[in-house]
Order: structure tokens, then sequence, then C-alpha cells
């Protein structure tokens, strides 16, 4: 939970946060951040871009299911491709982004 | 205000088919997305691109951006038509840009084609003309919390100070707030891990709801140790008599220093795993690995030539003996 608390001046702001407690967001609201229907939400969920529980029927999505959907959005609007490729593309980026974290290892450790 | 020639950003030329800047843009838009692309200033590169392209993909934006930029020549200053641009109703929902996409979109173009004060500076969305009925969501604001590896295994507390616009309720005019964020962030935070405020972020327009902050954490990188996902790298340099005979050496982990028993016989490039040793996390904890690098002591005086040279007789041993050479 973030609790906000308005102890400075009229101009500042306080909040307080913490990590380790996460809201989980209704899909309502994933559909408002996002700026799309439940229809292009469950595409995004039929093409496995973003995975779900299956046995819990999960209405509710965490900040990064929330990032990887706005992420699969924007793809799509600015690359002007279908969903199908945005599924590709991240997947690819995922690969692309173990495989360098596996070359600074290599580079670091063992080509010295 | 510095005239932006569209044309020149999408490399194509005046006479251009419409193929030819759907060509252009997509071919660009690969080169210089941000989520897909490593080049440099990627970000901003692209932002001049969709604008380009909003611009000159549609037949009466071009029309009206060739008319009033006709006169302009390289080096001058462009100066709008008096009385702002002609479209005053250019954001509509649905379009192939999202509210945040145009968001980002210079004041060259918001002059030409509507929409005060939506330089990329920021802008607050609660006072453009000619809106009514138009509700939109605030813009989001996102930070990034840079913190050491140590941290990040230890867990720290964070605080920042990010400036978001506000509407002042009883005169209506849009000020800048500064918010005082004080994060706590748990032991065995991850690389991208992302903070949600929700309703932190820039007000909304005509009754929109407001933004979110997001805020992103950085592990910075370490002289040591390297991260990968949960695991932790380390290099583990032994001398060839350690690594030959055995040894018991103390190894440095996020925790603290722990003893490893260096079986005889181990190889170079050898990997080490020292089990749950690396960043907290569930159910179990990441592990340490230890990268074994013999290193071979330098043969300064006579006598340690003498003494390679007595191994070279005493121990034959060809690490080449595969080669048909």
């Amino acid at each position: 939970m973030v609790s906000v608390e308005a102890i400075m001046t009229k101009k500042d702001l306080l909040i307080i946060a913490d990590y380790s407690e996460q809201d989980l967001i209704p899909v309502e609201e994933v559909c408002e951040i996002c700026g799309i229907s439940n229809k292009t939400l469950n595409k995004l969920i039929e093409y496995e871009i973003i995975q779900m529980d299956q046995t819990s029927h999960q209405l509710f999505f965490n900040v990064a299911q929330l990032n990887r959907i706005q992420t699969a959005i924007r793809l799509k609007r600015q690359l002007e491709v279908s969903t199908q490729a945005v599924a590709v593309i991240l997947d690819l980026l995922d690969e692309l982004e173990t495989l360098r974290s596996r070359v600074e290892v290599f580079e670091k450790h063992y080509l010295k | 205000m510095e005239y932006k020639d569209y044309y020149a950003t999408l490399g194509v030329d005046k006479k251009a088919s419409a193929d030819d800047i759907k060509h252009a843009y997509r071919r660009l838009a690969r080169k210089y997305h941000p989520d897909v692309s490593k080049e440099k200033d990627a970000e901003e590169k692209f932002k001049n691109v969709q604008e380009a392209y909003e611009v000159l993909k549609d037949p009466e934006k071009r029309a009206t951006y060739d008319q009033l930029g006709s006169n302009w020549r390289a080096g001058q200053d462009f100066r709008p038509p008096p009385g702002g641009g002609a479209y005053q109703r250019y954001y509509t929902s649905g379009g192939d840009f999202s509210e945040e996409d145009l968001g980002g979109f210079s004041d060259f173009f918001a002059n030409l084609f509507g929409g005060r004060g939506a330089g990329r500076a920021g802008r607050s969305q609660a006072h453009q003309g000619g809106f009514e009925g138009f509700k939109q969501r605030g813009a989001d604001q996102r930070a990034t919390i840079s913190i050491s590896l140590e941290e990040a295994y230890r867990g720290t507390t964070r605080s920042l100070q990010l400036q978001v616009p506000e509407v002042d309720a009883t005169t209506g005019t849009v000020q800048h707030k500064i918010k005082t964020i004080k994060v706590s962030i748990p032991a065995g935070a991850a690389e991208g891990q992302q903070l949600r405020l929700a309703g932190q972020g820039a007000p909304g327009f005509g009754g929109g709801p407001a933004g979110d902050i997001y805020l992103e954490i950085h592990i910075e990188p370490n002289a040591l140790f390297t991260l990968q996902g949960r695991d932790v790298y380390l290099t583990l340099p032994v001398t060839p008599w350690e690594a030959a005979l055995g040894a018991e050496i103390k190894v440095p982990t996020l925790g603290g220093p722990v003893g490893l028993k260096l079986a005889a016989g181990t190889k170079a490039g050898q990997k080490l795993r020292l089990k749950g040793r690396g960043m907290p996390a569930k159910p179990h904890a990441g592990d340490q690995y230890a990268i074994v690098q013999i290193e071979i002591p330098t043969a300064k005086t006579e006598s340690d030539r003498e003494l390679y040279q007595k191994m070279a007789q005493q121990m034959p041993f060809n690490p080449r003996q595969q080669w048909s050479v």
C-alpha cells in the first residue's frame, strides 16, 4: 500500500511507499491505463503475451504484467504489426536480455 | 521556434508518395524504437520520426504543413500563423498513436495542429482549448532509483523528489508540485523491478483520472560480482598449486565471507556453486558461482626459472596432444 501524507508545505507532498506491498490491479483498471478494450486484453492473453494463472481465473494483474501489456500495445501501435508479431518480438527481447546477461558474465569472468 | 523538417526526418523527398512515407517510417521505427533499439538517443529520434509520420501520413495535415512551411528557408526561425493552427480537434481517441505518444510531440507540432502547451517538457492536459467533453487520463511519470548490489541484497530506503503538474482547485491553473517519495526497497530487489504509485502522476483532463508514478530499480555494476537473474558470479583467482593440490579458500559473498573447499585437480574455468548465496528470492534464494581462474606466477628470478624448468622435466604434460600438428 502507498500512504500519502501532506505534511510539508502546500507545494510539497510526501509519499511513503513500500516495494514489498504492491497492490494488484483489477482488469478494468488495466484496460483503462493501457487505453484498450477487454477484447484486446483477452487477445494478448490468448497469444500468451502475458502469463495468466489458469487455475485461479485471475482478474488482477501485478505491475510487471501491466508493464508488459503497455509494451505490447506500444509495439503494436508504433511498429504497426500484428498481435502475433508482438508476441514474437517480446519473446525475442526476453531471449536477448538473457543472452546479454550471459555475455556479460562471460566477458567479465571467463575472458580475463 | 525551430522549424521541423519532417521530410528530412523520414529521409524522403517532398514529393514522396504515401507508400514511400509509410515504408520510411517503418524502417526508422524498427531502427529507433526504444523498446528494441540500443542506438544512442533512440527515444528522442523515435519521437521525431513518430511526429513526422503523424503529419505526413495524413493528407490534410501534410497539406497544412506544406502550406505553412513553404516559405521557410534553412536557418530561419519559424512563426506559426496567428490564431493557432488549423487542427484544434486533433486529439481523437482511437488514432494510431496514443494520447501518451502525442503528448511527447514538439511545440512546433502543437502550434501547427493545436493543443496549447503540448511541448515535450511536460505539459498539463487540463488546459487545452476547444476540447470540451473530451476525457483523457493524465500522463504517467517514471523515475529510476539506482542502488548498489549490496543494497539490493540487504534492502534499503531511498528518498527522491519528482515535479508533478497539478491543477489548483481554487484558481484552476496548473502548478508544479514537488512530491517527495520515501521508498522502502526490500531485500532481494531485482533489476527493472517497478513500483506503481497509482494516481500520483499528472492530472487527467476533462474529468479523466490522474496518471501514475512508476519507480524502476536499477542495480549499479559491482566491481567483484555480476548479477544474472537471482544468481551472482565471482572470479576466483587461485595459484597453480592450489588448483593442483586443493585448498581451503575464503570467498566473499554478498552476505559475508564463506569458506570454500577447492578440490585437488581443479581446472581453470570450472564453476563452483555456493548454494543459496545469491540474491534472496522466493521460493529459494539464488546461488553464487565462483569461476576458477588459475593465475600463473611470473618467473622473475633465475631461481624461479629453474623451478619451472624442473617442473617441465619432472611433470611431462602436453595440453596440445590432441593436435595433429
